[in-house]
């Protein structure tokens, strides 16, 4: 699926790994191996912030900008 | 069956949003539609007002009560909705074909939609329609840089409808029209007195977007002090959908809150037509695919507007994800993954 290969390939540095769930929900794995099932990109994006204890922003593109 | 259009009628105090709910709803055209009204304190004047009409036309007006659609209302709105709905079912009222929502002119238009989307019955029911803004062409401008609720309205705006221009000075209305460009731009300004406008406020949104598309977007002038700023970003070759959506829905997660508006005409690749999209701050409409391309380029067309945001970031982020994550990049053999959209601590 290639939605899926794009978040793998933003999420790969966080430890954050994704895979697809049934071709309609994402099952996200945290570093710690800690597993949820999210439907939505907007759900990933949250559950991935919440298990790589990082924050995710394609606008800190520059330095600093983007990170409040 | 077919969902209702709920339209919103915005504009800030003063602008003229009741003189023109009252024209339209007079109109043999709209006479079909129902009318909500966004009460703020005890007495309302503009539902005195629109409540004068007299029953029988095919009006039904609803007051919300509790202020501000923004903060207070959104629980009474979905309850005024409902109870419409319901008897139009039962047939207590005419069976209208759409909904007017006329906000106070303090409130910001995007909670409504959300509300609209939000709920589980009332989205199977309504569809988001027009967002409408009324400007008067006096006033307008100095409000707009007075009042962040006005500039949200506009730039929350589908239709910007100038009130009051026959008696504002030609040089005012030009400072305002081009005021109006900078909040908002590729959504022209209309004369409120110019023929055959209430057709157009409320045409359907696949004649709205392609008149639209039709028109030449053009990129805003630089405003570097303005906290509501605009980008549109051309792209001359087809996009890919799939990083684009990845994307959007990337920026809408970190930053939704400041995204007031969105409009997009793509080339999407192996996509024969256009597709539409339209958002407000995290609200997405589903995409709209038109019939067939305008004359001229097939490029696609994005308006980003944005509250303290540096809007040129904006476009070098989709730019650059695009570029990486495009099917014909190498984004992994040159490193180019590496895309910093981790920005530390959660």
């Amino acid at each position: 699926m290639r939605r899926v290969a794009i978040v793998q390939r933003v999420l790969a540095p966080t430890g954050v790994a994704v895979d697809d769930w049934e071709g309609a929900s994402f099952l996200v794995r945290g570093p710690t191996g800690a597993v949820e099932i999210v439907d939505n990109l907007f759900d990933l994006w949250r559950k991935a912030e919440q298990l790589g204890h990082r924050r995710l922003d394609p606008l800190s593109i520059a330095p600093g900008v983007g990170a409040d | 069956m077919d969902r209702l259009p709920l339209h919103v009628l915005t504009g800030f105090l003063g602008s003229g949003k009741t003189t023109l709910l009252n024209r339209l709803v007079r109109d043999p055209e709209f006479s079909d539609s129902a009318v909500l009204i966004n009460e703020i304190g005890a007495v309302s004047i503009d539902h005195h007002l629109v409540d004068r009409i007299e029953p029988g036309d095919g009006l039904d007006v609803v007051v919300l009560q509790g202020g501000c659609t923004c903060c207070t209302v959104r629980g009474d709105l979905v309850a005024a909705l409902r109870e419409l709905y319901q008897s139009r079912t039962d047939g207590l009222v005419p069976p209208f074909r759409r909904v007017v929502l006329e906000t106070t002119g303090l409130a910001d238009p995007a909670p409504i939609l959300f509300t609209l989307v939000g709920d589980p019955q009332l989205r199977h029911k309504f569809e988001a329609g027009t967002v409408i803004a009324t400007i008067d062409a006096l006033h307008g401008l100095s409000q707009s840089e007075q009042f962040v609720e006005c500039r949200k309205q506009i730039a929350a705006a589908d239709r910007l409808v100038l009130t009051k221009t026959d008696i504002a000075e030609p040089d005012q209305l030009a400072r305002t029209i081009d005021a109006l460009g900078r909040l908002n731009p590729g959504t022209q300004a209309m004369d409120v007195n110019a023929p055959g406008i209430l057709t157009h406020l409320l045409a359907d949104p696949v004649q709205a977007a392609t008149a639209w598309a039709a028109d030449h977007v053009h990129g805003p002038a630089p405003n570097h002090t303005a906290d509501i700023r605009a980008v549109a970003i051309t792209f001359d070759q087809p996009i890919e959908w799939s990083p684009f959506a990845v994307w959007l829905s990337l920026l809408l997660h970190a930053h939704g809150d400041r995204v007031l508006r969105i409009k997009a005409l793509l080339n999407v690749k192996d996509w024969p037509t256009p597709v539409v999209l339209h958002g407000i701050h995290h609200l997405i409409h589903p995409p709209t695919h038109l019939p067939g391309w305008p004359a001229g380029p097939r490029h696609s067309r994005l308006v980003f507007i944005a509250k303290d945001i540096d809007v040129g970031l904006i476009e070098a982020s989709l730019r650059l994800f695009l570029a990486v994550h495009s099917d014909t990049a190498d984004g992994w053999s040159n490193g180019a993954h590496r895309l910093p959209v981790v920005s530390g601590a959660a």
